[in-house]
């Protein structure tokens, strides 16, 4: 007899109750500019991210830019434009994989998320699952339950666990439960297919972060959005099941492409270098290609892919670096750091090409803060 | 009562312990640990603790607010600093390295042995020419877990096969400013 394991029973399950869930239409749980009694305990907790929001005016992390920013904050105001005036964004400089909301209508979009995404639609599926959960008050419910959660805890820690209880409690509430994840993807699929985005985009990013995990050597780095959020593949086969039946628009994707490249593609250099300092190679390597394939600019993603290789430092990685640094600068507008990074490289292989280089990346940048170290192996 | 003379002996013992763990004033003047020595205008505290067996630490305000790192005589294949992250491991000190490239490990071993957390930028690379050969000095930046700005400089240099490097870093607000002047005497007094 034929039998299906256990797991794609679960999977099955799990399809069969999204599609019934997803059937219906979400509403938010409360109205546009709402602001919660300061005497109760949601205005307790409002109160508390308010605080977090005005520490932020100063936070070094906070990318300002005017045009990122109006980027950002179009497509939130498109996905939800009743509730747009009372959400402020914030684009945090972090290049892990995530982006949240508060109760109060302060949004974090972290960097990571833009160099993951391969189009708007793409970040408008994350925007818009965030909206979810801010709409639905998931935040505040979440809240209240670990704060009822942990009373009890502490009641049974005092007469009989000693600690364990609380500990339990904590670790058991340290994201939103499973129903209010189902829903927020739901909501958010809803609100980007009512701003015209393609609901194909929401697995898709998924897919590609799935591709990425693989490809990570360190199974114990997992970004904080997966670990907070349910198992992947559960997700990708429902998420997929619900966008079956919408055809989806190449020519608008390959618009929504364009613009997201042209929007980042400024940022891209910067983004980059600090993704870099992760040290996660293999996640690197997975973005660079997905970077070529989007038409970022050639020079700089070979240049990082080059830097990728001679920071990764196994055995054959400085030959290819040698090779992509040569695509970077033979690209439009190679960075100058390609030049002088192709100059080191060669220094004990091939000294004359080394400082044809250096030479180079003197001639484009006479003020480099490090032109005495690169003078110093041009003189000796 | 037995048991009070064996509690207060245990006490003893402790505070005598603890006794034995602290800070050990470094006067200003001509600095030599470890076959490294430099001058400098005001008196350092050293850490009873250090980063990795090839450490020595100083600060002057709270190793919150400043700090000198001595690294002194790291052999090839092992690293300046502990590895708190075994994903990101400090970077191994390893032969044939070329003077800028030292700069890098700095960068790294510094990034590394905070787990990972810290954004440092480098600034200023230079050569430095010291008795035993050329080395490198530079500026470095970066915000702390707490959001505050450090500033400092570093200078490595390699002798007999050995890795040698100060770093020295402040909080940007006051103390950097107060000290960057000594801060540069202390790396261009660097000597191995």
């Amino acid at each position: 007899m034929f039998t299906l394991p256990k797991q794609t029973i679960a999977l099955l399950l799990a399809s069969f109750a999204l599609s019934v869930e997803g059937s219906q239409e979400y509403r938010p749980t409360f109205a546009p500019g709402y602001q919660p009694d300061s005497s109760t305990d949601e205005g307790g907790l409002w109160y508390q991210f308010d605080k977090m929001e005005d520490g932020l005016s100063a936070a070094p992390d906070v990318i300002r830019d005017q045009g990122l920013n109006d980027y950002l904050s179009n497509i939130t105001c498109k996905l939800e434009p009743n509730y747009c005036p009372y959400i402020r964004l914030y684009v945090i400089d972090n290049p892990h994989f995530n982006a949240s909301m508060a109760p109060n209508g302060m949004m974090h979009i972290w960097t990571g998320l833009l160099l993951r995404v391969e189009n708007e639609d793409e970040l408008a599926s994350v925007i818009g699952h965030e909206l979810g959960h801010f709409l639905r008050t998931h935040s505040t419910q979440r809240w209240r339950k670990i704060r009822d959660g942990l009373s009890t805890a502490i009641f049974f820690d005092l007469l009989l666990t000693g600690g364990f209880a609380s500990l339990l409690t904590a670790a058991n509430f340290s994201g939103f439960n499973q129903s209010q994840e189902t829903e927020a993807d739901l909501y958010g699929i809803q609100l980007s297919s009512q701003a015209g985005y393609s609901p194909h985009a929401s697995y898709r990013l998924w897919e590609h972060l799935q591709d990425e995990e693989e490809l990570d050597t360190s199974k114990e780095k997992r970004s904080l959005f997966f670990a907070t959020h349910p198992k992947i593949e559960k997700r990708i086969t429902a998420l997929k099941q619900h966008a079956s039946n919408t055809p989806e628009d190449q020519h608008l994707l390959a618009e929504s492409k364009a613009r997201l490249v042209k929007t980042v593609s400024p940022f891209y250099f910067d983004l980059m270098s600090k993704h870099l300092l992760l040290q996660d190679f293999g996640r690197t390597e997975a973005l660079l290609e997905k970077h070529r394939r989007m038409g970022y600019p050639e020079a700089q993603v070979e240049f990082f892919y080059a830097e990728m290789l001679r920071m990764r430092n196994l055995d054959g990685d400085k030959n290819v670096a040698v090779h992509h640094y040569k695509k970077s600068i033979s690209a439009e507008n190679p960075p100058a750091q390609a030049y002088r990074e192709l100059g080191y490289i060669l220094l004990k292989t091939n000294k004359v090409e080394a400082l044809k280089m250096l030479k180079q990346y003197l001639e484009i940048s006479p003020n480099a803060s490090d032109s005495a170290m690169v003078k110093f192996y041009l003189g000796s | 009562m037995k048991t009070l003379t064996r509690y207060c002996s245990l006490s003893l013992l402790i505070l005598l312990m603890s006794g034995c763990v602290s800070y050990k004033l470094i006067n200003a003047g001509e600095v030599n640990i470890q076959g490294i020595s430099f001058s400098t205008q005001e008196a350092w505290s050293q850490s009873p603790h250090n980063i990795g067996k090839y450490t020595t630490l100083m600060t002057r305000d709270g190793m919150g607010l400043n700090q000198l790192i001595l690294v002194h005589g790291v052999p090839y294949g092992q690293a300046m600093f502990d590895s708190p992250n075994k994903d990101i491991p400090v970077p191994p000190f390893s032969q044939g390295l070329m003077p800028h490239e030292l700069e890098n490990l700095v960068k790294s071993s510094l990034i590394n042995t905070n787990g990972g957390t810290l954004k440092i930028s480098t600034d200023n690379l230079r050569p430095m020419q010291l008795d035993s050969g050329t080395g490198v000095a530079f500026d470095l930046e970066y915000f702390n877990q707490s959001g505050l700005l450090i500033k400092g400089k570093s200078i490595a240099a390699i002798k007999n096969d050995q890795l040698y490097v100060m770093i020295l870093t402040a909080a940007k607000l006051e103390y950097y400013e107060s000290y960057k002047e000594d801060f540069s005497a202390m790396v261009n007094s660097f000597r191995i």
